[in-house]
């Protein structure tokens, strides 16, 4: 089992690299055409979502299969709230935090003493009644005809704008993440997800953390689908078909599930595949569901293992008298 | 009433003529299609029985049952015997499921996997995944409508198509077989053993690895007749698995998990309860009933109407 | 050791930025650049993929005529069309336009065919400038947006509830039966059809209605419902799959043909009509737009022969529309001299356009509510009296000044 400690690099030669990249990330937009700078925006609100859904699935060990539903409580939430009221979209950002945390702790109660299979089944549930009702609710969210959202920004510089906007999400998600995992939560939850007994009887508050991972990674979703929506001017319940759940999941474990890079690379790898190869149509998620299965069955770690076992397999050549 | 009455307009006649023979043709309506669902869920428990996994892509090998049998009857046999399309597409996807089992799942009783039910959610998902897609590029998006496989037909007061009759007819046949199976077989009884006491078994010099194969075989090849027995009914398009995950995890949740007669009862159960929801309260919104009734189990009693007891270990 | 981890690292950042790279806009076309104009159009589910199909093939002959027989526009610039699956989401719509419009730069977008879809990208459109046409989507809130980017030569809604509805009053059919899908088009309709009785005071007419979800598979309670209700005609109001099953299952359960049903636009008239319901489909009522006793333009005629030849069935409505749509703008291009959009927007505002039906002309005024911007095609309202009856031989049972026959029933 890796241990956190093994990602990280010494020192300076670490944070140079991190500022490097950074660099790179926020100067992206005036190297990409307008297309590219869409395609990245929405790579980064994947990120929010597949690191979001890795706090509770890889780290807590609750394989939720209800994450994009938060998206969709979120992101509607605001919409309407927005659209219906006359609210800033400020207000309704904050409507949406409160929404999808309030579901998300209702739903971590629920599943509380749930095993993983009833876990995933109760969430599954869960998600479908969101989309059922969101479907049929028609005449409040107009259901699958599409809800118009108040858009963020407007004018000539509203790509821009939204870019760095989700940059800026998905680097905060990724920071949080990052706390969580180095401060006393993240032991507690790495504990509950090796054995949940042991973690009890050493005497760790099993329910609070549970319901903590649900209501942190739920909120986080459901901001991230709120700006979602306020950026696309579009909502549909194809938001929550259980195809958006599989894509999350394929992002994660592509990317290497339990580590804090892992969603990060394989969202952004993901997403711009995708578009890239618009053109192949289904064969792309052909391709995915084979990669999945063929890192699930074999090599457990995704891409994240690569590049691991990479790095040490030249750092090993390093130290073997190679310069 | 908290569901909003869309789909009902105060200005529109209101349909009062809720009799006895309208209730009548509800109740067996849902009896009809709460059975054949029960097909689809039965797969699933059983499975979970012998293996402690859930496997998500069971609505995808109801699709490849249907498109076999379409095929099948449609290039090879003709329509009228179907039946034989049935049970060869119930043995080609057997054989899938196998094939599936021996790559897939088998690994993970191996030791070498970390944590079971994760691993066995991402890879099932990413099979039902491969599976839908690799069917839109080998079929198509376009339906398929195979010949209907008898005429129409009426059961006391419901006036009720001839392939919705011959399914309804199939799964009780099937039913049956499976039923016989479990209990008068050797094999089935070995299944039985496994599902009760897995290192049990094995003391007994059982390979349970091999029971675990044709167990998944078995579990799929009931998903494949219920999509063989139903695709003139509700036609063949990739996609078309779907509604059959729906209604069998809803199935299984109501009934609880490992317990093969609770699925019937819960297929029954849950046919009646979207039919006369449907009748007594709003139609459209028929496939929601359903599902209220399987988040009240979840929260009421997680394990379902007949399922085992919380072991938490 | 760590300093190669760097490396690798930037090493993979390089290349992913030298594939993502993508120069600015300010490239200027050269002369025999092709101007590109998308198809965005259904063709997977839960759309309906059948009139996708219709739709690119239309789309494609559009092509091949203004390449071949016009040599082009602009002084011999070919067109080239990029077709996008909208799969008839509207988020899989406003993805492919966005694209469409940032890589491709397309100068305008055709294909529209479900309302939905067609409602969220007239927005898209609208923000990027580009003309943005329905060919099927009937939805009136589509053009009373005004925009001006949207154009429309196809139905309007109210129209289409208008004619059905004159037809059942003209039959003394008071009680009517709706069975509607969740979209745009199935919910407009069935408001519409109340509005009509609304405006025209009808108190004895009585309308009942359901709207279903688009993907449920069994309508058979509904179904029950309304045949309890004893209407004396069902209007079948969907897309795609939900219209084989409400038919198929009316049927199953001696609903339809005894109670006439009527289809709200024309999927009866494709081919695999009677493939799917086989001795079924007699007696069905349904809007058709184009009836081949109607006569056709001088493109119209170019279509129909190689159509038929290419894919062994002569031409229906969506595909002419198609087609016509690709001509018109492709004049429309070459009367504003430029291949820049406002140009193209005020030529097609100006313009008179040859359509493909015999006589019909397009014009696109700025007129008030849903007539903005629109160029409608008749309707009729036919019936297949006989089973694999071909779209020629159906009678014609509305309006009465093209009536061919009487309403039949079993």
């Amino acid at each position: 089992m890796k241990n956190i400690s093994d990602s990280r690099l010494s020192g300076l030669s670490r944070y140079g690299l991190l500022l490097a990249l950074l660099l790179v990330v926020c100067l992206l937009p005036f190297w990409t055409g307008q297309y590219y700078l869409q395609v990245f925006t929405i790579a980064f609100y994947y990120v929010v979502l597949a690191s979001s859904w890795n706090l509770i699935a890889g780290y807590t060990g609750q394989f939720s299969l209800a994450h994009h539903a938060f998206a969709a409580i979120g992101g509607y939430a605001s919409a309407l709230l927005v659209t219906r009221s006359g609210f800033p979209i400020s207000v309704g950002i904050l409507a949406s935090l409160i929404s999808s945390t309030l579901m998300g702790l209702i739903l971590g109660v629920l599943c509380l003493r749930m095993r993983a299979i009833y876990l995933a089944i109760a969430t599954w549930a869960f998600a479908e009644s969101v989309r059922i009702t969101l479907s049929m609710t028609y005449q409040i969210t107009r259901g699958d005809l599409g809800l118009a959202v108040p858009k963020l920004f407007l004018g000539a510089g509203r790509a821009l704008a939204c870019y760095y906007l989700f940059l800026g999400l998905a680097v905060l998600t990724v920071l949080t993440i990052i706390l969580i995992n180095h401060s006393k939560m993240g032991y507690y939850l790495r504990a509950i997800r090796d054995d949940e007994i042991v973690a009890r009887v050493m005497g760790i508050n099993t329910t609070r953390w549970k319901i903590f991972s649900f209501i942190i990674s739920s909120g986080i979703a459901g901001i991230a689908g709120a700006f979602y929506g306020h950026y696309n001017g579009l909502l549909t319940p194809v938001m929550v078909d259980f195809n958006e759940m599989a894509f999350i999941v394929i992002m994660v474990v592509i990317g290497g599930i339990r580590t804090i890079p892992g969603p990060v690379i394989g969202a952004i790898l993901i997403e711009v595949l995708t578009e890239t190869f618009r053109e192949f149509g289904e064969i792309r998620m052909v391709v995915f569901a084979l990669a999945v299965i063929a890192i699930a069955r074999l090599y457990n770690e995704g891409a994240m293992g690569v590049v691991r076992q990479l790095a040490q397999r030249i750092s090993i050549k390093g130290r073997h008298g190679k310069v | 009433m908290l569901i909003p009455a869309c789909g009902r307009n105060k200005h529109d006649a209101e349909v009062n003529t809720i009799d006895s023979t309208l209730i009548s043709q509800y109740i067996i309506a849902g009896i009809v299609i709460g059975l054949i669902y029960s097909l689809m869920a039965m797969g699933i428990t059983f499975i979970y029985s012998i293996m402690r996994i859930i496997n998500w892509s069971m609505g995808e090998f109801y699709m490849v049952g249907g498109y076999l049998q379409y095929i099948i009857v449609s290039r090879l046999i003709g329509v009228k015997v179907w039946y034989i399309g049935v049970i060869l597409s119930m043995i080609g996807v057997f054989l899938l499921g196998m094939l599936v089992q021996w790559l897939l799942i088998k690994p993970m009783f191996e030791g070498n996997v970390e944590k079971r039910a994760e691993y066995a959610t991402i890879v099932t998902i990413s099979l039902g995944v491969l599976f839908v897609n690799v069917a839109v590029i080998g079929a198509g998006p376009f339906i398929y409508s195979p010949p209907g496989y008898s005429h129409n037909t009426q059961i006391l007061t419901l006036p009720l198509s001839g392939t919705r009759y011959v399914a309804f007819i199939g799964t009780i046949v099937l039913l049956s077989l499976f039923y016989l199976f479990l209990k008068k077989t050797w094999l089935g009884r070995a299944l039985q053993g496994a599902a009760q006491n897995r290192i049990g078994i094995q003391t007994a010099g059982i390979n349970v690895f091999r029971l675990d194969q044709i167990a998944f075989g078995i579990g799929v090849a009931l998903a494949a007749a219920a999509g063989a027995l139903l695709a003139p009914e509700f036609y063949l398009y990739p996609k078309c698995g779907n509604i059959a995950t729906m209604k069998g995890f809803e199935i299984i949740v109501i009934a609880g998990l490992g317990s093969i007669p609770g699925v019937l009862c819960a297929g029954l159960l849950l046919g009646l309860i979207e039919s006369l929801g449907a009748v007594f309260l709003n139609p459209s919104f028929r496939d929601v009933y359903g599902f209220l009734f399987l988040l009240a189990i979840l929260a009421i009693k997680p394990t379902g109407l007949f399922g085992e007891t919380e072991r938490v270990a | 050791m760590k300093r190669n981890l760097n490396s690798f690292v930037i090493l993979i950042a390089v290349f992913f930025l030298v594939s993502t790279y993508h120069p600015f806009p300010g490239q200027a076309a050269t002369a025999k650049e092709p101007v590109k104009i998308g198809v965005i159009t259904p063709l997977s589910p839960p759309g309906d993929p059948a009139a996708g199909q219709l739709i690119v093939r239309g789309a494609k002959f559009g092509a091949k005529y203004v390449n071949e027989e016009m040599k082009g526009i602009l002084g011999g610039r070919p067109i080239e069309l990029m077709v996008e699956d909208d799969a008839g989401t509207p988020e899989k719509g406003v993805a492919a336009f966005r694209k469409l419009a940032t890589k491709d730069k397309v100068i305008a977008a055709i294909g529209q065919y479900h309302s939905s879809v067609c409602t969220a990208l007239v927005d898209v459109g609208a923000e990027y400038g580009i003309p943005t046409f329905s060919t099927g989507a009937s939805a009136s809130i589509i053009t009373e947006k005004h925009q001006v980017t949207t154009f429309k030569t196809h139905v309007n809604d109210y129209d289409r509830a208008t004619t059905w509805f004159d037809f059942f009053l003209s039959k003394g059919w008071k009680r009517i039966a709706v069975l509607a899908e969740n979209t745009d088009y199935g919910v407009g309709l069935f408001e519409a059809t109340k509005l009509i009785k609304e405006e025209r005071g009808l108190k004895d007419v009585e309308i009942n209605g359901i709207v279903f979800d688009r993907k449920v598979a069994d309508l058979t309670p509904q179904l029950l419902m309304l045949k309890a209700w004893k209407p004396n005609v069902l209007l079948n109001i969907g897309v795609g799959d939900p219209t084989y099953r409400i038919t198929k299952q009316a049927y199953d359960l001696g609903f339809f043909p005894q109670v006439p049903m009527m289809g709200a636009h024309d999927w009866p008239a494709r081919p695999e009509y009677w493939k799917n319901l086989g001795a079924m489909g007699q007696y069905m009522m349904f809007i058709n737009y184009y009836h081949p006793k109607m006569g056709l333009s001088p493109i119209g005629e170019w279509l129909k022969p190689r159509f038929d030849k290419e894919y062994g069935e002569i031409p229906t409505y969506m595909a002419y529309n198609a087609f016509g749509q690709i001509v018109l703008l492709a004049r429309a291009i070459n009367l504003a001299k430029s291949d820049d959009t406002k140009d193209l927007i005020k030529a097609l505002e100006e313009g008179s356009f040859e359509f493909w039906a015999k006589g019909d002309v397009v014009q696109f005024k700025r007129l008030p509510g849903a007539r903005w911007h629109n160029h409608t095609s008749p309707l009729q309202i036919v019936q297949f009296s006989k089973i694999d009856q071909p779209i020629e031989e159906s009678i014609i049972l509305w309006p009465p000044n093209m009536k061919t026959g009487e309403f039949v029933s079993p």
